[in-house]
Order: structure tokens, then sequence, then C-alpha cells
């Protein structure tokens, strides 16, 4: 069991990556040209108006000291406010996560039975049409942009064919099903064109493997030794993959909550950026690093799970 | 007394990048219950294809293309992969040389015995795991119990081919091939793993096919040898009539490049040259090009194997003038 041990020992480890996060999402911000106040009020606004608000929102410090009143108001679980929405960013953020989070967990659900469909299928029928169809997605599936795959579900299911909304994200669950499917379904898309190809190397790999075929000299038949022997041993270095990609998939949530106009975290991210709306860009770059961080971990724990050999 | 295996005239091909090759050609043995028959050979000579064609374990690309196998009354050539999987265990059973990569490394010790127990007999998870745990006591593994739930790699080598050996005889298999059990073992395993199988044969009355390059092995464990050279039996027989008056130089060659057996301080005397590669075998017999006592006449035409005693036959016709000319 103590395996498990870098469980509890982890957190403590992530405390100097965090303070990293900060300062780098902090810094960039900074760095981008365009004042924020300006756009809030206006070219025309009286200029004493204008340094009150600075003032308000803490502009008008020096930038050492607007980071340490950020960490400090960030210890207190306080986000600063939006200068758009006039409102905190924690409350802002909180109401668009939702939708981001029902994106990524139904895309990486979709992602990976698309992706174990698609390689068993390849592997079990290797060099033959299917093996090679599948092939061939992956390979295009890798070079189409998502938001280009995108837009042109969008034009097929939802103009054409009128099958998904163009936008939203929906009521209740069965709704948000519905809403997210598409967009969901392009992040899957991207996502097992990535996987496909190593999990159906593996899965060939291991099916000539020799303690496959040691299982094989003791009776075991092709079904249970597909499933038992060579499935477990082939999702080991995807696992590991797809942990690299989903700190990819969450950025790619911007760009697909764009396109389908989901009023998610992406979404706000890009229209925040265009606003020069600092502390909810901050906010939002710490989530997704927070994220970022949170979803690795969770993937080490199923390393651990799946494979006695690994130590963290 | 009939045979519980009988192999006649086995050929297998391999297919190589231009069109199939010849990797073993007209094998034929046969192997009473309870026996042990040592397979010994240069590299590359098909030990291992032959052993594994009896369970036909082939990889891919390496087809049986030609004689017949039959295992306890099944006649495994004739077999479709569904019905192989009900001798493989129960009837037949085999060890490999590595058993690190033999060995699932995800899945437990306890349930890779367990596995081909609960196959084929139908048992229950606890009873199974009750016979994996009396295989362990059975094959000499200490304190069973807390050894079942541990993984692969937790085991040291030669407790790793004894957990093979354990799942390999889950069933109580009639054969069990065991292909170099020992070559990747430390000296000293070496030993308790030859000790075990024999201890195996005479308490379950196995009969065992042991591959292996080492000539020592043969004469301490098996009670009949069969030699390959480029894909064929060279010569066969019980083993003190053939290693002890070998009928074929290649057989020859092989006793007096062994150690141990010489007198201490002599050279040992190797075979010089190498054995033809699959492409390259020549028509007539491909131990010619290296062998001392070789005529024109024998580069012709692959000789024909003939009785050079009882139960003991040559591939070489000229067998006779063996010993005088050494
Ligand atoms: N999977 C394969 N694909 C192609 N050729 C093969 C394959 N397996 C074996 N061969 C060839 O068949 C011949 C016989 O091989 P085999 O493995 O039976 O020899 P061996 O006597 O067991 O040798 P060793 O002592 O090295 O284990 C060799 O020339 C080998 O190169
Ligand atoms: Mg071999």
């Amino acid at each position: 069991m103590n395996r498990y041990r870098f469980v509890l020992l982890r957190p403590l480890q992530l405390v100097p990556v965090l303070i990293g996060i900060s300062l780098v999402s902090f810094l960039l911000i900074h760095a981008l040209p365009g004042d924020p106040v300006r756009t809030l009020v206006g070219m025309r606004a009286p200029p004493d108006v204008v340094e009150r608000i600075r003032a308000y929102y803490g502009l008008d410090q020096p930038v050492i000291v607007q980071y340490f009143y950020f960490l400090r108001s960030l210890a207190e679980g306080e986000l600063g406010r939006s200068v758009v929405y006039r409102m905190p960013v924690s409350d802002l953020l909180a109401s668009r996560a939702g939708p981001t989070l029902f994106l990524l967990v139904y895309a990486t659900l979709l992602g990976i039975v698309l992706t174990i469909a698609l390689s068993v299928t390849a592997a079990r029928n290797r060099g033959r049409w299917p093996d090679q169809t599948i092939r061939a997605f992956s390979t295009i599936g890798l070079g189409f942009p998502s938001f280009w795959i995108g837009l042109m579900l969008i034009l097929v299911f939802s103009v054409r064919l009128g099958l998904f909304p163009v936008s939203g994200a929906g009521q209740g669950f069965v709704d948000r099903l519905h809403h997210l499917f598409l967009p969901a379904f392009t992040i899957a898309l991207a996502l097992s064109a990535v996987l496909t190809r190593t999990l159906r190397a593996s899965l060939i790999e291991q099916m000539d493997a020799d303690h496959v075929t040691a299982a094989r000299s003791r009776g075991v038949g092709d079904k249970d030794v597909f499933w038992r022997h060579v499935v477990p041993n082939s999702l080991i270095p995807t696992i590991n993959l797809l942990g690299v990609n989903l700190g990819w998939l969450i950025s790619g949530t911007v760009v697909v909550e764009t396109v389908f106009s989901v009023p998610g975290l992406g979404f706000l991210m890009t229209s925040s950026i265009f606003a020069r709306d600092y502390m909810t860009v901050q906010a939002i770059t710490l989530v997704f690093a927070l994220a970022t961080v949170l979803i690795t971990f969770l993937v080490d724990v199923v390393t651990v799970a799946l494979d006695p050999r690994v130590r963290m | 007394m009939s045979a519980l295996l009988s192999v006649s005239d086995l050929c297998i091909d391999v297919t190589g990048s231009d069109g199939p090759m010849r990797a073993v050609s007209d094998v034929s043995f046969d192997l009473a219950e309870g026996e042990v028959m040592g397979l010994v050979g240069e590299s590359g000579s098909g030990k291992t294809l032959t052993c594994r064609s009896v369970l036909r374990l082939l990889p891919r690309k390496v087809a049986i293309t030609g004689g017949r196998i039959e295992l306890a009354g099944h006649r495994v050539t004739e077999m479709t992969e569904r019905q192989l999987a009900t001798v493989r265990g129960p009837v037949g059973a085999m060890i490999f040389q590595n058993p690190t990569a033999h060995l699932n490394p995800v899945m437990t010790i306890g349930n890779q015995i367990a596995e081909p127990v609960r196959i084929h007999e139908g048992a229950s998870r606890a009873e199974a795991r009750a016979r994996a745990r009396d295989l362990l006591v059975q094959v000499g593994i200490p304190d069973p119990d807390s050894r079942l739930d541990q993984y692969p790699h937790e085991f040291s080598g030669g407790m790793r081919q004894r957990a093979m050996i354990a799942a390999a005889l889950a069933c109580r298999p009639r054969l069990l091939i065991a292909d170099e059990p020992t070559t990747a073992l430390d000296v000293t395993v070496q030993a308790q793993i030859l000790r075990l199988l024999l201890d195996l044969r005479d308490s379950l009355g196995l009969a065992i096919i042991l591959v292996t390059h080492d000539l020592a092995v043969v004469s301490q464990t098996c009670e009949k040898v069969a030699v390959m050279y480029a894909g064929r039996i060279v010569e066969s027989g019980p083993k003190p009539a053939v290693l002890g008056r070998p009928c074929h130089p290649y057989t020859e060659g092989l006793v007096a490049s062994q150690p141990g057996g010489g007198v201490p301080g002599t050279l040992l005397k190797a075979i010089p040259g190498q054995p033809p590669g699959l492409s390259d075998r020549p028509p007539g017999c491909a131990f010619a090009p290296r062998c001392p006592i070789a005529r024109s006449s024998c580069e012709s035409a692959v000789p024909p194997l003939e009785s050079a005693g009882p139960a003991h036959r040559t591939a070489c016709p000229h067998w006779s003038e063996l010993g005088a000319a050494a």
C-alpha cells in the first residue's frame, strides 16, 4: 500500500509549482500592451476619474506590489474584481466552470471510448482494410485543426440536419449532453486521433509478447488473452499519453468553446483577453494550470493502479 | 507401450521477405509417457520451432507445412485454435527460456497460475487459488500465501522459473515442453530447476522434452536424445548410446567440444565453421562443409536416417568410420 504514499506527499511538492504558475500568469498579463482602465471607461473620460478607478483596482501600485496584493487575496480565496463584468472574479468563474467541466469530462470519456473501439478494431484486423482505414483516420485527424472540424460539424449536423443546437450549453443533464455533444465530439476526435496510434501499436506489440504466448500455452483462449493480458499491458503507455494530452485538451476547450459559443471558462478567457480584463484572465490561467496539475496527478494515480512495477 | 507423443515428417516453413524458406525438415520422433528426451543442437537448428509446433505455438509467419503430430490421441496438426486451447494446459504445457518475459508483469503470480484451472476445470476463484497455493509449495516456493499476491518483478529469476513451472503444471499435463528452461539462470539455480523437473517427472509421471545446448544437462537428466542440425534430426537414440558412442560426426563434435568430460588441461575441440543459414542450406548433407569425414557423395543428396544400433538412428552413411577417425 505504501506505493500510494505519494498521494499524500504530492500536494506538498506542488507549492513551488503553484507559486511559479501564479508569477508567470501575473507577469504575462502585465506584459501585454493596452490599458484596462481606458478600456473600461473609454478614451474621453476625465483624468481624475481614470486615476480614481485605477486606484480602486490597485492598478496605480508598482507591479511587484500588485503581485503581492494578488498573492494575498489569492490566499484569502479572493481572485479580484472583473473590470468588465463588475463582479468578483470568483463568482464569475463559478458561474462559468460548470459547462467547461462538463465538456472536459464528456470529451475525455467520448475520446476514450472512441480510442478503445478504434484501436481494438485496428489491432484485431492488422493489415486489413479496417486497420488501414483507422490508421488513415488518425493520420488525417492529426492534420486538421479542431476549429475547422468544429465548424464542419456545425455546418453538417446543426445547420443542414438540424440535429444539434449551434451554441449554448443547455440546462439539466440530458439537455446538456445534447448541447455539448458536438463540441465534446470535436475534442474527442482530436484526442482519439493521437491516442489510437499509440494504443494500436501497443496492442499489436503485446499480441506478440512472450507472456501472451505463455498464456496461450496454458490454454487461455483468444478472447481471454486479449482482454486479460494484451489490453491491460497496452493501456499503460496510452494512459501516460492521455495525461500529457489532457493538459493540451484544457487549452483545446478555449478554441472549441469559442467556436461553439459555449458559455464556459474557455470562451470567457478569449473575451477577457480582448477586453484586457486582467483579473479574469489571470484567474482563468490559474484555474487551467491548477487543473492540468490535478489531472497529471490523477493520471499518476491511475498508472500506479494499473502497473504494479511503478513507484512514484 | 504406445507413444504419448508422436511426431512424423514434420516440416516448418518461415516466410521471409523473399518467400517461404524451409526451417525444419522431416523431423520424426516418439515420446512415451514419463520419458525425458533431450533436444540438442546449435543455435538456429530448429529446436524451438520443433518443440513449439507440438502445441502449435508458432510465431507469426511461421507455419507447419507438412507432417503429423499426435499428442495423447489428439491430432494436433489438424485442430482448430479453439480445440487447441483445450489441449494446451491439461494435456501438454510449455515453459520457456526467459521467465521474466514469459510472465505477465501486471498480473499476480497467483492469478497467472489459477487462470488455467478456472478455464479448464471451471473451478471457483477460491478453489483455483487453493490449487495455485499447492502448486507453489510443490515447485518449492517458500511462503506461498504471501507469494500468491505478488507480481513477477517481486520474484528472483529462479523463483520466476519455478512460478512458470507451477502455472504450466496447473492442469496436470502429461507432457511438459521445456525450451532451455535454465539458460537464463545462475549456475546454482540451474541445477535446482533441473532437479525440480526430474522430481516432478518422478512424482507426476510427466513426459518432458528438454531443449538445451548443454550435453552435460542431457547426460544428467534424459533417457533419450535427438540431435538437430540445420532443421533436421541428424542422430537420435538412447542417451548412453548417442553420447557414449556418437554415430554422426556432428554429435561427435558436440561431445568433444563439451567442457568437463575431458582430461583437465586439454583444449576443447570446437567444431570449425558455422551452420548454414536458412537461405543457403546445401542440397546434400548440411553438415558436409564442416565434416572431417565428408566426401563428394555427401554433397549430392540428403542422407536418410539409418539404424546404428537398437533404437539408435543416424543420418550419416559413413558412421561406421567414426571412432576410428577420432
Ligand atoms: N519468428 C521467426 N521468423 C523468422 N525466422 C524464424 C523465426 N523463428 C525462428 N526462425 C528461424 O528458424 C530457424 C530455427 O529457429 P529456432 O528458433 O527453432 O532455433 P533454435 O534451435 O531454437 O535456436 P536457439 O538455440 O538459438 O534457440 C532459425 O534459422 C531462425 O532464424
Ligand atoms: Mg530456441
